[in-house]
C-alpha cells in the first residue's frame, strides 16, 4: 500500500464513519492539533467530526535528509470526534484493518501516554498506540485547550503517516517510502521531499536570519493584540501560529537561552488564550471562568 | 448466600494504578455494605480493560415492620379516626389491641418497603464510583470523572443481570472480551463469566497472567539453556497491559552487543519492554523475550528484528555521540538549562549540592574531599548529552560510562551512576561511601531549596516528588545503618547553602516519612524522633516496632502515668541534674527514687536495647515513684525542701525524656 493509498483509505473510512474531510491548515504548524479547526472545535459549543491530513513542521527534527527516521516536515492524519463516541477505540482499530493492518495478527497495545502542549496551554489523557512495538498513533481525550476545560470532550486520533507507511511497506528508511504511482512510474518519498528536507534543515539550523525572526516574533505578538481588539479571532489565531513557528526556528538556530525560551512559550500561550477567550465571548460563552 | 459480581469495563487502565485500584474496590465495597447485607468470599480482579468485584451476598432485607401505637381503646372516635387515616388504614379491625402498663392500646403493624434489590445495587455501585480515588482522572461523555472512559457496567446478582443507571454510563447485559480477538457474550454466573472470558482470550486473574508469562519464559530457558533477566517491574507492567499474554523469542543484530550491557539492558527493558537474555557464560545475547497480547505470534512482524534494529541503531548513534564528547563540554550546557523559577540554573543547583556534600561529609566516614568535588562537577553532565535527552531513564548510567571512558576515578564513576538511587522503596540504596554522601546531598538540597521558597507539599499531590525524596533520604540512612544525627545533617546542609526558611518544617517532613517503613502508630515515631536522646534512623524503626507490641504497650502506659505526675511539678530546665540536689534534705523515698533513676540515666545503650531497658524497669519505676508520691509532699511549706523536690521531679522527667518524648504519647 502506497503512502497516498493510506491517506485515501483513511479519508474514505472516516468519511463513511461520519467525519467531514477538510483541508490542511495552509500554514506552518508544529502539530496537527494547532489547526484552528481543532482548537476552536474543542472549546466551542458545537459537536463535530472532522478528519484531515496535516503536514507538520518541526525545525529541530530536521536532519538534512540524512537520518532515516527523522524529518523536518512529517505528515499526520488527524481525526477529531466531538463528543467521543462510545465505541471510539473500536472505530480506530477498524481503521487499521482498512489500511492493511490485520488487528487479529498484530500485537496492538495502548500504552499510557498523557499529552501536553505548553504553547497551546493544552492537555489530554490517553495512549500511544503500539503496533508490534512501533508507535503508530496517539489517542487523546482533550481535557483543556488554552487552559479552558473542554466540555463536551473531544477525542483526537493522530496517525503518524510516515511511521505507518514504513511499517506497512517494511522499510527502514523514510525516503524509501513508496508515495504513489504517476502512471506506471513509482514515485518515492525521496523524490518529493529530499531537497525540501536538505534545504530547510540548512535554513533552520544555519541560515535563518535571527534578527529578522526576533523582529517578526515581536510584530506578530503586536498583531495578535491588535486583531483581538478588532474582534477578529481567526486572523489573530493565525498570527499565534506564525509566532509559534518563528519561535521554533529560533529554537533550532540555538538563538534563545533557556529562560527566554520559557518566557516565549508562556507568551505564545497567553496570545492563544486571548484568541480563545474572544472566540468564546463571541459565542456568548465564558472562557476565563472555566480555567 | 447468593452470587454477586460487578464488572467495570473501561478503556486501558494505566498499569501503575492497577494494584491500588484493586484494593480500593474491595475497601469501598466493604464500607458501603456494612450493616446493609452480609457477604462472604469477597475477591477483586483487574485487567487492563476491567475491574471486577465478586462475592456471595445474603439476601437483601427488602421490607421491615414498624409498629405504630395508636390511641387507647377507650379514646374518642375522633382520635381513633385520626390514627387510622394517618396510617392509611381503612378499618380498625386491622389493628390489634395490646395491654401496655395496664392500659389497652390500638397497635398497627405497618409494613415499610425498603428499597428494592435493584435500588440497593445501584446505590452500592454509585458509592464505589463516586468515592474511588484515582491519582489522575479525566472527563469524557459521562457525568463522572474516572481514570479512563468507563464503557459498560455489568452487575449480576443471583444469576440475573442488574441494570444500573449511573452517570450516563452504559449498563448492558453483555461482556466485551479481548479487544482484538474475542467475541461479546452474556454470562449466567461468575464461573461462566470467567470461563467465557478465557475462551475469548481475556484471563481475568492477574496472578494467572503472571504465571503464564513466568512459565513461558522458564520453558524457553529450559529448551534453549540460556537465562532470561526476569525484571519484576517489567513483568508487572506486562501483566497490567495484557489480557492474554503470549511469550515469544526474537533477536536483533549482534553489532549492538558492543553497547555497554547496562545501557542495552535498560534500553531493552524500558524502551522496548522486552526481556534481555544471558548466555551460558553470563554474557548478553542478541536475543530477547517479548510478550504479546495476542494468541498467534507467528506473524514475522511481531518482535521483528528489523524494527528493533532501527530503534537500537538510534540508541547506538546517540550513545557513541555522547561518549566521544569531553564530559566537561556538557557541563557548560547545564549553565543554560533553567532548573526552576527562583532556584536558578542546573549549574547553580550543582554548586549548591557540592556545598552540601562537602559540609555533610564530615558527619560520615573519612573521605577524600577532592573526590566529592570532582563528583559534584561531573554528576549531572549527562543531562545535556544527546543519549539522556532521548532516553531520560538512562541518566546517571550514561554519565558513568562517559566518565569511565574518560578515565575518571573509580569512586567518581560509581557515584555518578548511583546518585539517583534508590528510585523506589524496593530499590537498592547507594552503598559506596561517596555515592551515599552525594545522593544524600542531592536529595537534601532539593528538599531544602523548595521548602525555602515556600513550596511545601500539602495533601496528597506531590508534583515535584518531594515526598519521594524525603522517603529516600530515610531509606539511605536505614539501608546503610547510618548513625549520624539526621536533624543535624539537615541543619548543616541548610547552613552550607545559606537556607534560612522552613528548616524545621523540612526536618519534620522528612521524619514524617518514617511511616513508610514501619506499620506502627505515628505517636511512637514522634516520641522517638523528639526524645532528647538522638536515635539513629534505623534504630527508630526497630524501637517503634518494639513499642508497638501489646506487652510494651501496657508497660508504656504505666510509665506514662508516672511521667505525667512528675511533669506536673517539673520545670523546663533541661540541664537540671541530681548533683544539684541538696542531699541533706532527702527522705529515704527520695533517695531510692534517685538511685533508680540514676541507673536509668547512666545507661548508654542504643536503639531498641535502650527501649527494652526502660520497659524492663517498669515495675521498679512504678514502685519507687508510688512510694515517693505516697510519702512525700512536693509542695512542702519549707521553701528549700519544695525547691529540692521540684529539682528531683524535673530530673526524673528529663531522664524519661531521654528515652522517649512522652508528651507525644498523651
Amino acid at each position: 500500500m502506497t503512502f497516498q493509498d493510506i491517506i485515501f483509505k483513511l479519508q474514505s473510512y472516516w468519511s463513511s464513519n461520519g467525519c467531514v474531510i477538510v483541508m490542511p491548515q495552509d500554514q506552518e504548524v508544529g502539530a496537527g492539533t494547532f489547526n484552528p479547526k481543532t482548537v476552536f472545535s474543542a472549546i466551542g459549543p458545537n459537536n463535530i467530526n472532522l478528519a484531515y491530513v496535516q503536514p507538520s513542521r518541526r525545525p529541530c527534527d530536521g536532519r538534512y535528509g540524512e537520518n532515516p527516521n527523522r524529518v523536518y516536515r512529517h505528515h499526520q492524519f488527524q481525526v477529531i470526534l466531538k463528543p467521543d463516541p462510545k465505541n471510539v477505540q473500536q472505530l480506530y482499530l477498524n481503521s487499521l484493518n482498512e489500511i492493511g493492518i490485520d488487528i487479529k495478527k498484530h500485537d496492538i497495545r495502548f500504552i499510557e501516554d498523557d499529552w501536553e502542549s505548553p504553547t497551546l496551554g493544552a492537555k489530554g489523557l490517553g495512549w500511544e498506540v503500539w503496533c508490534d512495538s512501533m508507535e503508530i498513533s496517539q489517542f487523546t481525550y482533550f481535557q483543556k485547550i488554552a487552559g479552558i476545560t473542554c466540555s463536551p470532550i473531544t477525542v483526537e486520533l493522530t496517525y503518524g503517516l510516515e511511521r505507518i507507511a514504513m511499517y506497512i511497506q517494511g522499510i527502514n528508511n523514510v525516503y524509501d517510502i513508496l508515495w504513489g504511482y504517476a502512471g506506471d512510474k513509482p514515485i518515492y518519498y525521496r523524490d518529493l521531499n529530499y531537497d525540501f528536507e536538505r534545504e530547510f534543515s540548512a535554513f533552520n539550523f544555519d541560515y535563518a536570519n535571527v534578527d529578522l525572526l526576533k523582529r517578526e516574533f515581536e510584530d506578530f505578538k503586536k498583531e495578535v493584540d491588535s486583531l483581538v481588539e478588532k474582534g477578529l479571532v481567526l486572523p489573530a489565531y493565525e498570527h499565534c501560529i506564525k509566532a509559534s513557528h518563528v519561535f521554533n526556528i529560533l529554537d533550532s538556530r540555538n538563538a534563545i537561552s533557556h529562560t527566554e525560551r520559557t518566557n516565549m512559550i508562556l507568551l505564545i500561550r497567553s496570545l492563544v488564550m486571548k484568541c480563545c477567550d474572544l472566540f468564546l465571548k463571541q459565542k456568548g460563552l465564558k472562557g476565563g471562568d472555566k480555567r | 448466600m447468593k452470587e454477586f459480581f460487578i464488572e467495570l469495563f473501561s478503556e486501558e487502565l494505566p498499569f501503575r494504578f492497577q494494584d491500588s485500584a484493586k484494593k480500593q474496590l474491595l475497601d469501598l465495597f466493604k464500607t458501603k455494605v456494612r450493616g446493609l447485607v452480609e457477604y462472604d468470599n469477597l475477591e477483586s480482579f483487574i485487567t487492563p480493560m476491567r475491574m471486577v468485584l465478586k462475592c456471595d451476598l445474603s439476601k437483601f432485607t427488602n421490607e421491615s415492620i414498624v409498629e405504630k401505637r395508636g390511641p387507647q381503646v377507650i379514646a374518642n372516635q375522633k382520635a381513633i379516626d385520626g390514627f387510622l387515616s394517618a396510617n392509611g388504614v381503612d378499618s380498625i379491625d386491622k389493628c390489634e389491641i395490646r395491654n401496655i402498663n395496664g392500659k389497652d392500646y390500638y397497635i398497627f403493624k405497618k409494613v415499610i418497603e425498603r428499597k428494592n434489590t435493584t435500588e440497593i445495587i445501584n446505590e452500592i455501585v454509585e458509592y464505589i464510583l463516586q468515592n474511588f480515588k484515582w491519582p489522575k482522572t479525566m472527563q469524557w461523555s459521562s457525568k463522572i470523572r474516572w481514570v479512563r472512559p468507563l464503557r459498560n457496567i455489568f452487575v449480576m446478582f443471583d444469576h440475573s443481570f442488574q441494570k444500573v443507571d449511573l452517570f450516563d454510563i452504559p449498563s448492558e447485559n453483555v461482556i466485551h472480551s479481548h479487544k482484538l480477538l474475542g467475541k461479546e457474550f452474556t454470562p449466567v454466573s461468575f464461573d461462566d463469566y470467567e470461563n467465557k472470558l478465557e475462551e475469548n482470550y481475556a484471563i481475568l486473574d492477574e496472578n494467572c497472567r503472571r504465571e503464564i508469562i513466568i512459565q513461558g519464559i522458564t520453558k524457553l530457558e529450559d529448551v534453549n539453556s540460556f537465562s532470561v533477566l526476569k525484571n519484576e517491574d517489567l513483568i508487572t507492567e506486562i501483566v497490567g497491559i495484557t489480557e492474554y499474554p503470549t511469550v515469544f523469542i526474537s533477536s536483533f543484530d549482534d553489532e549492538f552487543l558492543t553497547l555497554p550491557d547496562e545501557i542495552l539492558i535498560s534500553f531493552l527493558i524500558h524502551s522496548l519492554k522486552v526481556f534481555p537474555i544471558l548466555g551460558a557464560d553470563k554474557k548478553l545475547l542478541n536475543k530477547f523475550v517479548g510478550v504479546a497480547n495476542i494468541v498467534d505470534t507467528t506473524n514475522p512482524k511481531i518482535g521483528s528484528s528489523k524494527l528493533l534494529n532501527a530503534k537500537l541503531s538510534d540508541a547506538k548513534f546517540f550513545f557513541e555521540k555522547s561518549i566521544k564528547t569531553p564530559i566537561l563540554d556538557f557541563y557548560n550546557e547545564l549553565k543554560n538549562i533553567n532548573f526552576y523559577k527562583d532556584l536558578g540554573t542546573v549549574e547553580d543547583r550543582l554548586q549548591r549540592i557540592a556545598k552540601v556534600a562537602c559540609a555533610i561529609s564530615d558527619k560520615f566516614e573519612t573521605i577524600d574531599k577532592s573526590k566529592i568535588e570532582r563528583i559534584s562537577l561531573l554528576a549531572k553532565c549527562d543531562l545535556a548529552s544527546p543519549m539522556v535527552f532521548e532516553y531520560p531513564e538512562l541518566q546517571g548510567i550514561v554519565g558513568s560510562y562517559v566518565a569511565k571512558n574518560q578515565n575518571e576515578d573509580k569512586d567518581v564513576v560509581v557515584a555518578i551512576k548511583e546518585q539517583y538511587l534508590p528510585e523506589c522503596l524496593d530499590d537498592k540504596s547507594p552503598s559506596n561511601k561517596y555515592s551515599i554522601i552525594y545522593s544524600l546531598a542531592d536529595k537534601l538540597e532539593y528538599l531544602l531549596s523548595f521548602f525555602n521558597i515556600g513550596i511545601i507539599p500539602s495533601g496528597s499531590s506531590d508534583p515535584l516528588g518531594l515526598k519521594r525524596y524525603a522517603t529516600f533520604v530515610l531509606k539511605i540512612f536505614i539501608d546503610n545503618k547510618l548513625v549520624a544525627d539526621l536533624s543535624d545533617v539537615i541543619k548543616v546542609s541548610a547552613d552550607a547553602i545559606d537556607i534560612t526558611e522552613h528548616i524545621d518544617l523540612c526536618t519534620d517532613f522528612i521524619f514524617d516519612k518514617l511511616q513508610n517503613f514501619v506499620n506502627v502508630s505515628k505517636k511512637y515515631l514522634l516520641a522517638l524522633v523528639n526524645s532528647s536522646y538522638k536515635y539513629a534512623v534505623c534504630d527508630i524503626i526497630d524501637s517503634a516496632e518494639m513499642l508497638n507490641i501489646q506487652e510494651s504497650n501496657e508497660n508504656l502506659e504505666k510509665i506514662l502515668n508516672i511521667y505525667k505526675r512528675f511533669s506536673n511539678f517539673a520545670t523546663d530546665n533541661e540541664d537540671c541534674c541530681f548533683s544539684s540536689v541538696n542531699k541533706s534534705l532527702l527522705t529515704q523515698y527520695e533517695k531510692s527514687l534517685i538511685t533508680e533513676f540514676q541507673i536509668l540515666s547512666e545507661n548508654n545503650l542504643n536503639g531498641k536495647d535502650r527501649i527494652k531497658f526502660l520497659l524492663d524497669k517498669t515495675n521498679t519505676i512504678l514502685n519507687v515513684s508510688e512510694e515517693f508520691f505516697t510519702n512525700v509532699l512536693i509542695n512542702d511549706n519549707d521553701e528549700s525542701i519544695r525547691k529540692n523536690r521540684i529539682i528531683i521531679a524535673t530530673v526524673v522527667k528529663n531522664i524519661l525524656d531521654s528515652y522517649l518524648n512522652f508528651s507525644y504519647l498523651y
